[in-house]
Order: C-alpha cells, then sequence, then structure tokens
C-alpha cells in the first residue's frame, strides 16, 4: 500500500513537471513567436535561393565541403591536403567540419551545406534577437535589427550559399555579448561557457571578443565606478581561455607567420582582384543606418551616460575597429561588426520609439511603420545587390569546365588559376591547384602569388614557361575572372609551348613536357 | 629672461632654416631610413597596417607600427619627404624647449635659472643633432617633457604620453621608468598607474617582437613554442600568481628573490638551466593553484571551471611534449641508414648540425659541425662551410667545400626541407639531384645518403 503510495506521488510530481515544461516551452514559443517567423522565413529563404544557385558561392565553401567530404569517408579531417598548392598540409579547427558531417551524413554534402548556410542565416537572426532583448528589454526593436541582421550586404555576402566557420562563430559571439552580462545565474554562467568554448574552437576571432572583455572593467574605472569581483573573474577566464585554446589549435602558424590567423589573406594573393578593406566599403556591408545607430549609441554612452548596459557591446566593437583599422584583423571581421551594429542598431531604435510619442508626430503610427520599413529598405537594397552578386560568382560554364579537367586531365596534374578559383579546382576539378587562399603556415604564399602572375602578365614565353616550371604546373586555367584582369591572354595561343586543349567561356592550355623554362 | 627663450628658439630654428634654404638634402642615414618606412606604413592599403615587410633589407624584416611612423606618414600625406624631415624636428625641437622652459618654472626655478638652462639645452650637441635628425628619440623628447608637466594635474593624459615614448623602443621605455621613479621620489607623487603603463607597453612590445619571429632564445623557455627544456606557459602563469603570494616575504629573503630572478635571467641565454629553474617554478606554480583553491570566488562554478581547465593545461602541455619528444629523430629508417653508412670506406660527413650526434655515434664517421659547434675562429669557419655546401647554387661551389673540408658523403634528412631549406629542389638538394659526381647510396621517405664519386673530372679547383 505504502508502495502504490509512493508511486502514485511520484506520478503525479512528473505529470506535473512535464505540464510544467510544456507550458514553459509554450510560453517561450508564443512570447518569441514573431523571432520563430524571421527565423523560418530566413531559413527557407536562403536555403531556397541557395538550392537555385548552382554550386557554392565562395572558394573557401569548397575547401570546407572537401572537408566534409573527407571526414564522411575517413573520420579525419583534411591535414595533409594533396591537391591544394600541389600537396601540402594545413592547420586548421575541424570542429566546423564535423559539425557540418552531422546532416552530411543524412542528406549529403551539398544539400548539407545550403541547408547549414540557411541555418547560420536565422541563426544569427535569434542571437542578434536575444542578445538585444536581453540588453535593451525592448521587443521590436530587437525583431527590427534581427531583420536587418540577415538583409544586410555583410550577411549575405558572407553567409548566402557559403559554409564557413565564422558564420557559425558570429552568432555565438553575439550570444556570448548577451549572456555574459548575467553570469551570476548558473545556468546562463554554463551557457556562455559554451558559447565562448564553441566560437573559440570555430574561429580566433574569438579573441576579439576576449579583448572587449578586458576592456570592460577599463571602461568602468573611467566612468568612476568599479567592476564587480564576478565581472572580472568572467573576464579574465574568458581572454585566459580564448587565448589558450587558440593558441593551442594555431601554434604552429603563430610561430611561423605571427598574426597572420587575425589578419587574413595577404593582399597580394588577390593578384589585384579584390580591393582592400575601406571605410566606405565597411559601411557598405554593414548598412549606413546602423553604423550611424551605432556611432550615435556609442556617443551617448561616452558623453551621455547613457546605454550603460551595453558596456560589453561597445567595448567590443571598440576593439573590433580598432584591429579593422590597424589591419590586425582581416574582412571576417566586418560581418562581426555589422552584428554588433545591429544590436545597438536595437538600443538606439527603442530609444527613438520611447522618444517619438512626446514629439507633434508622435500620434501618427503609420509614420512610425513608414521609417521602419524605410529602415528596412535602405539596408535591404544593397543587401539584395550582395544577393545577386553572390548567386552569380560561379557560372555553369565554369562548372563545366572543372568536369572536363576532371575527366580529360591526369590525375596528377597541376593546374594554374586564380588563387579565388584554387579550391573549386580540387574540389570539383579534382586536380592539384598551383595556388589558393588558404595561406596560412606557408612561407612561400607571396613568392607562389608573384609565379601565378606572372604566368597571367608576363609577355614572353620563357618568363611563362619558367613561372609554370617553378610551380611544377601543366596547365594554365583561363575563366573570365582572369580575363578580365589580365586581358583576353590570346598570346598563349601564339606560344609554341602551349597548347589550347579547351576553347570555350573557359579557356585551358597545356604546357608541353618538355618547355621547362629556365633556372 | 623672455629675450633669452626666443634667442633659443631662433637658435633651434636656424641651422635647419640655413640648409634647407641652401637645397641640400637632409644630412645624416637614419631619417631616410624612417622615411621610407612610413611610406611603407601608408602604402599597404587605404587602412594602415600594423606590422609591414621590408624587403629591401637583406632577407626581409618585419618592422611594427609606432606613433613615430604614423606621425612621419601623416606629414608626408602633406608635405614632400624633404620637407617633412626638415620640418618634423624643428617643430619637435621648438616645443621640447618652450616645454622645458615651463617645466622649470612649475618647478620653481627662477626665471634667470630657467633662462641659463635652457640655453644649455637649446646649444647642446645633442639638441643641434635632434633639430636637423628626424629620429624617433626627437619624437620622444618632447613627450617626455609634456608627460611630466602634466603628471599631477592631468594623470591620463601623462600616462598616455608616457606609453607612446615607451611604444618606442626599450631605450626610451626605460627612461620613462627612470624619469617617472625619480619624479615621484622627489615630489612625491604616486606614479604607479603610470609605472604599470609603461611595463605593460614595454612588455606589449616585447611579445609582439617575440610573435614576429620566434626566435630560439624566446622559444626554448616556453615549451609550447618548442623548447625542449622549456616551462609550460600554465605553469609559468601559476608560478606568477604563486610568487604574488610570497613577495611579501621578499625582504626576509632577498638572497633566494636575487637568486631566482638573476638564474632566470640567465637562463634566457643558457637553456641548460631551465630543468634546474623548473624546480623552483614547480613551488610557485604549487602555491598558486594553491591560493587559486582557497580563493573566494564570486562565481563558484567558474572556480570549478578554471581549476579543471588549468589542470587540462598542464597535463596537455606534458602530454604534447611526450609526442614532441617521442618524433624527434632518429626514427628507424634513419637508424638503419647511418648504420648502414658506418660499412662504407672512411671519410667525413656533411649534414645539418642538428644532426650531427647522430651521425657520428651510429655511422662512425666525423661531421663538419654539430650541436656543440661552438663560436672559436675555426668552428665559424666550419659552420660557414656547411652553410655554403648547403645553399650552393653550383656543382662547383659544392665540390669546393667538400675538398677543403675532406667529404665524402652527405646525409639530407626529412626535416631539413623545413630547417635548412624552404622547399625541395633548393640549394645542395638541387645539385645533387642534377649531377653527375654525387652518387646516392641509400634512399628512403625520411633519409637519402649521397656518396661524392669525383671520377668525373670538375675544372675548378681550390
Amino acid at each position: 500500500m505504502l508502495q502504490l503510495v509512493k508511486r502514485n506521488a511520484a506520478h503525479v510530481v512528473l505529470c506535473k513537471l512535464i505540464e510544467e515544461s510544456i507550458l514553459n516551452i509554450t510560453r517561450i514559443l508564443f512570447f518569441m513567436r514573431w523571432i520563430w517567423v524571421i527565423m523560418i522565413v530566413t531559413f527557407v529563404a536562403y536555403t531556397s535561393f541557395a538550392l537555385l544557385t548552382p554550386g557554392l558561392s565562395s572558394d573557401g565553401s569548397y575547401w570546407q565541403f572537401r572537408n566534409v567530404e573527407q571526414i564522411l569517408d575517413s573520420g579525419k579531417p583534411l591535414f595533409d591536403d594533396s591537391l591544394a598548392w600541389g600537396g601540402r598540409g594545413i592547420v586548421f579547427s575541424p570542429v566546423f567540419a564535423y559539425i557540418m558531417a552531422v546532416p552530411a551524413v543524412l542528406v549529403g554534402s551539398m544539400l548539407a551545406a545550403k541547408l547549414m548556410s540557411g541555418f547560420v542565416a536565422a541563426f544569427l537572426a535569434f542571437a542578434v534577437y536575444a542578445t538585444s532583448v536581453r540588453l535593451v528589454k525592448h521587443e521590436y526593436s530587437a525583431l527590427l535589427a534581427a531583420v536587418i541582421s540577415v538583409i544586410s550586404p555583410g550577411a549575405v555576402s558572407f553567409l548566402f550559399n557559403q559554409i564557413s566557420p565564422i558564420g557559425l562563430a558570429v552568432p555565438l559571439l553575439i550570444l556570448s555579448v548577451g549572456l555574459v552580462s548575467d553570469v551570476k545565474n548558473e545556468k546562463i554562467l554554463l551557457a556562455y561557457i559554451g558559447c565562448v568554448a564553441t566560437a573559440a574552437l570555430l574561429h580566433p576571432l574569438t579573441m576579439v571578443f576576449a579583448a572587449g572583455l578586458l576592456l570592460v572593467p577599463v571602461l568602468k574605472i573611467a566612468e568612476k565606478d568599479l567592476p564587480s569581483r564576478a565581472q572580472m573573474e568572467i573576464s579574465l577566464f574568458s581572454a585566459f581561455f580564448v587565448l589558450w585554446t587558440e593558441f593551442i589549435l594555431y601554434k604552429r602558424i603563430l610561430l611561423l607567420d605571427g598574426t597572420s590567423i587575425l589578419q587574413g589573406v595577404p593582399h597580394e594573393l588577390f593578384l589585384g582582384d579584390s580591393a582592400p578593406l575601406t571605410v566606405l566599403g565597411v559601411i557598405f556591408s554593414v548598412g549606413l543606418i546602423p553604423i550611424v545607430a551605432a556611432i550615435i549609441v556609442c556617443l551617448r554612452y561616452f558623453f551621455g551616460r547613457l546605454f550603460t548596459s551595453l558596456n560589453i557591446v561597445i567595448s567590443t566593437l571598440l576593439v573590433l575597429s580598432t584591429t579593422l583599422v590597424i589591419g590586425f584583423v582581416s574582412q571576417n571581421g566586418v560581418f562581426f561588426l555589422g552584428a554588433l551594429c545591429c544590436v545597438l542598431f536595437a538600443a538606439g531604435f527603442a530609444r527613438f520609439v520611447a522618444f517619438f510619442p512626446l514629439t507633434r508626430l508622435g500620434h501618427s503610427t503609420v509614420l512610425l511603420v513608414a521609417i521602419v520599413v524605410v529602415l528596412v529598405i535602405s539596408v535591404g537594397i544593397p543587401g539584395l545587390e550582395a544577393f545577386s552578386q553572390s548567386r552569380s560568382s560561379f557560372s555553369p560554364a565554369e562548372e563545366d569546365a572543372f568536369v572536363w579537367l576532371a575527366t580529360n586531365t591526369p590525375p596528377m596534374s597541376t593546374i594554374v588559376a586564380l588563387p579565388i578559383e584554387g579550391q573549386r579546382i580540387n574540389a570539383l576539378g579534382l586536380r592539384k591547384s598551383a595556388l589558393d587562399l588558404m595561406f596560412e603556415g606557408r612561407s612561400d604564399s607571396k613568392t607562389r602569388a608573384l609565379l601565378v602572375a606572372r604566368v597571367f602578365s608576363a609577355r614572353t614565353e620563357i618568363d611563362v614557361t619558367s613561372a609554370m616550371r617553378e610551380l611544377n604546373a601543366d596547365y594554365v586555367y583561363v575563366s573570365p575572372s582572369a580575363r578580365s584582369l589580365y586581358g583576353s591572354l590570346s598570346r598563349f595561343q601564339l606560344f609554341d609551348c602551349f597548347h589550347l586543349v579547351r576553347d570555350d567561356v573557359v579557356q585551358i592550355f597545356e604546357k608541353q613536357e618538355s618547355c621547362r623554362g629556365v633556372a | 629672461m623672455k629675450w633669452v627663450l626666443a634667442f633659443c628658439l631662433i637658435l633651434v630654428v636656424l641651422p635647419g632654416i640655413i640648409m634647407y634654404a641652401s637645397g641640400a638634402f637632409p644630412s645624416g642615414t637614419e631619417q631616410y631610413y624612417h622615411v621610407r618606412v612610413a611610406e611603407l606604413f601608408s602604402s599597404f592599403s587605404s587602412l594602415p597596417h600594423f606590422f609591414v615587410i621590408d624587403t629591401m633589407t637583406f632577407a626581409g624584416k618585419e618592422i611594427m607600427w609606432t606613433p613615430f611612423y604614423g606621425l612621419t606618414a601623416l606629414s608626408l600625406e602633406v608635405f614632400s619627404w624633404k620637407d617633412s624631415v626638415y620640418i618634423l624636428p624643428i617643430l619637435m625641437m621648438l616645443v621640447s624647449v618652450a616645454l622645458f622652459y615651463i617645466l622649470l618654472q612649475k618647478e620653481g626655478f627662477s626665471s634667470f635659472q630657467c633662462a641659463l638652462c635652457v640655453l644649455v639645452f637649446t646649444a647642446s650637441p645633442a639638441v643641434v643633432y635632434l633639430e636637423t635628425h628626424w629620429t624617433p628619440s626627437a619624437f620622444a623628447i618632447p613627450l617626455l617633457l609634456a608627460g611630466v608637466l602634466v603628471l599631477r594635474k592631468q594623470r591620463i593624459l601623462s600616462t598616455l604620453l608616457f606609453g607612446v615614448v615607451a611604444s618606442l623602443g626599450i631605450i626610451p621605455g626605460l627612461v620613462c621608468l627612470g624619469v617617472l621613479w625619480a619624479y615621484g621620489i622627489l615630489r612625491k607623487v604616486n606614479v604607479v598607474i603610470q609605472w604599470s603603463f609603461v611595463l605593460l607597453i614595454l612588455l606589449a612590445n616585447f611579445l609582439a617582437g617575440m610573435l614576429m619571429s620566434a626566435q630560439e632564445t624566446t622559444s626554448t623557455i616556453i615549451a609550447d613554442l618548442g623548447g625542449v627544456y622549456g616551462f609550460s606557459s600554465f605553469a609559468l602563469l601559476l608560478g606568477i600568481l604563486g610568487l604574488t603570494q610570497v613577495w611579501h616575504r621578499r625582504t626576509q629573503h632577498v638572497q633566494v628573490y636575487a637568486l631566482i630572478v638573476s638564474t632566470f635571467g640567465i637562463a634566457i641565454v643558457v637553456p641548460e638551466l631551465l630543468p634546474f629553474l623548473n624546480i623552483a617554478l614547480a613551488i610557485l606554480a604549487g602555491l598558486g593553484i594553491n591560493e587559486l583553491v582557497h580563493m573566494e570566488w564570486d562565481l563558484p562554478s567558474l572556480k570549478y571551471i578554471t581549476l579543471v581547465v588549468l589542470g587540462c593545461g598542464l597535463l596537455f602541455s606534458g602530454l604534447s611534449h611526450v609526442f614532441l619528444v617521442m618524433n624527434e629523430v632518429p626514427s628507424i629508417n634513419v637508424v638503419n641508414g647511418l648504420v648502414g653508412l658506418s660499412d662504407r670506406p672512411m671519410g667525413s660527413v656533411l649534414s645539418s648540425e642538428k644532426n650531427g650526434f647522430m651521425i657520428e655515434l651510429l655511422s662512425k664517421k666525423a661531421v663538419i659541425t654539430d650541436s656543440f659547434t661552438g663560436h672559436t675562429s675555426d668552428d665559424a669557419r666550419a659552420i660557414a662551410l656547411n652553410d655554403a655546401a648547403l645553399h650552393a647554387s653550383s656543382v662547383d661551389e659544392v665540390i669546393n667545400v667538400l675538398r677543403i673540408a675532406g667529404i665524402k658523403y652527405i646525409v639530407i634528412t626529412s626535416d631539413m626541407y623545413e630547417n635548412v631549406w624552404e622547399k625541395h629542389g633548393e640549394g645542395l638538394d638541387f645539385v645533387l639531384h642534377n649531377s653527375d659526381v654525387f652518387k646516392r647510396t641509400f634512399g628512403n621517405e625520411e633519409l637519402e645518403i649521397w656518396e661524392y664519386v669525383p671520377s668525373v673530372s670538375t675544372k675548378k679547383s681550390v
């Protein structure tokens, strides 16, 4: 009898627990219903357009793609790549590749990549919303910030139809920025540590966040307000943990190249194709309205003692801006900058919404809605342009050319192409490339870039063949991008040492084996 | 006395004006280098870089940005380089003279005394040199004077000024520390914040220099950077924490503290001391962990996570070192090859210095250089010959070295493609594969042994 009573009591407790959980989940789902709508719309939009776009929209995505394929084949990442740079070892964090491998097992690598690009965009929207709500405490501003974060040109350029660790790391960092303000709650502390640890394992940009955390006590002291002990503890722990993780992961590169893991691809490797980072470029990428809002919020923070809850966002923004300006961080930092600006935009917009009713036109809801629409359009239109650029980065004719390479050239051939096409040659052409943009850990990257540039730009046959010999290359891949950079390149047809083996939108020239140039 | 000041200001400006008016190019050589580096910083992209590579120096050199180069680059945007190197030092010295005068007045010197001091300062050869040569010292002096001037009233500005001076290098940094210390004692001013900031800048400079080129000496101290006797970075951090626990006892045991500090300093250049110093570090690190365990944290969960991370870190340092040691040559492939070489006829061996001991023991043959090759004139000659052969670009260069040193065999190990050359087909590797006078007698994926067969005649002799 006693046992029956006990069993019944346990049953009641269990039922109550389940009921409470369902109620909580329902409450959360209802309260956050609009963000779920935004996330679903974002996921569907990004994924469906990605499915309609052939291939992937960046060269680096193809390397991740090959990495995932390698993991699916052998369980191990691609630390020794036999195709890139004619064969090389690579130092990188394989965490993202393993994360990608999970859906790839179920649906295949390419479909998983497309789905991941949609998922990451939706995750970014959620991260910006969650952080904005936590710090700003105004839901509609947070929703607007979430929308802007996924339609801005920067987000589209980095996320649409692409897979890269930074796409996942930035939303985690944005979440960390929101969680770190409330770490006295144990669950939030654990969630924060999980986010930071994962972000640190994904991308070294996490070091910028750690540096921003260390700046927070300095800002507080400047406000004549001592940082709390909990704040100091979490700041020091985060900085220490992140720096140690990055050191362990990238020790070899740090020893060889110093700080190149953050500085990004050297300008020389783009062979003049990509413009360096400019202030206008950053404004275009982030969006004018978010940047202006961020600047106003920062100014009000420093000179008006407002928005004190955003000190972590502002300090991270300061560190990131400084490191971008001095060239310490690559263009990847612009993506993170954009997300931070969206959070600050939420704060600025919340204040505007609070101030608006006090104005003469404050009674006009239509005007407020119109302002919101204008804001969205002002960010969305440049976003559409970035979207169309991402869609057109890879044509069907080029895809055919890669397939031709895979079927009509010897398996050990090395192809000279623009560095931004290197990984595609490896992934789709299944052939070695002379150069790509993964320069980390290679002390000869600039030398090779000069040689590839010489292949395309030299006027004399002997210079071209000498450069080909030093690269140990057999074919030259002349794409429309190469022609737009170097002119028609029809001189290859006049060289005795080069034989045109494919004549289409993409031309491929084979170097005669007997032509070795001079040492 | 204001006439004296005006005279001093004219004295500062006059040499530069005379030289400029005569159309002469700026004198000296150092400022040409600084102008060129400033141009490098502003030329790389539309946004400035923190590091640039100076490809005009032999083997290239990595240079770190400093405010000195920032100001020079800014000036180059407005003036030509020739005008800049005239205008900037004159401007800086004018400001220095004025600041010096104001500082002396503020410190209670009479007008007469101020004027005399300023006159001596202006007429000194050092200032005459600095007002005609744009160097970091010319940049540092007015900032240093300004920092002292505002030290009591505007602490933050003073701190920034000292920080900028310290960023110019170790000597300006040490000067800042000395000036702050002296001023703090003389005027009873608390300079702890300024001192700490200057030390931080010096440390940041040191770390940046360490990152820019992982030098042999610094990497030997830290095991995670490759030092075989090095300390774990975690143990070092914990050791510093432990040191703070016992620092208050330094006056009681000053000899011990002095011994540990001086030994650590010597260990930077004599890494053989590191295993012994490790004992002291272990004690300090243990004290550090003890302090962490007993410390009260506002976030107790974070304390446990930190202890777990530290524990993992300490273990990781040790474990990774195990793998590093295990993967060091010689592997069985290398051993077999070298033992086989012992059966070959007598003759010396040419290889990388790091392979010396291994070759001597296993193949019972002499080498030109090994890890004990020191710094006597004979040793320097041996090192030069070895390097000349390894980086030779023609067979004649190699044969010359072989004949001088009596070498018959050449041993190439796989790690030489990272340590000696950047890739295959460079230097001696290229010569070996493209010449008839060398015969490959042994080869596997980790070791190649070549024999010099002078039966094919060569024209050149020693």
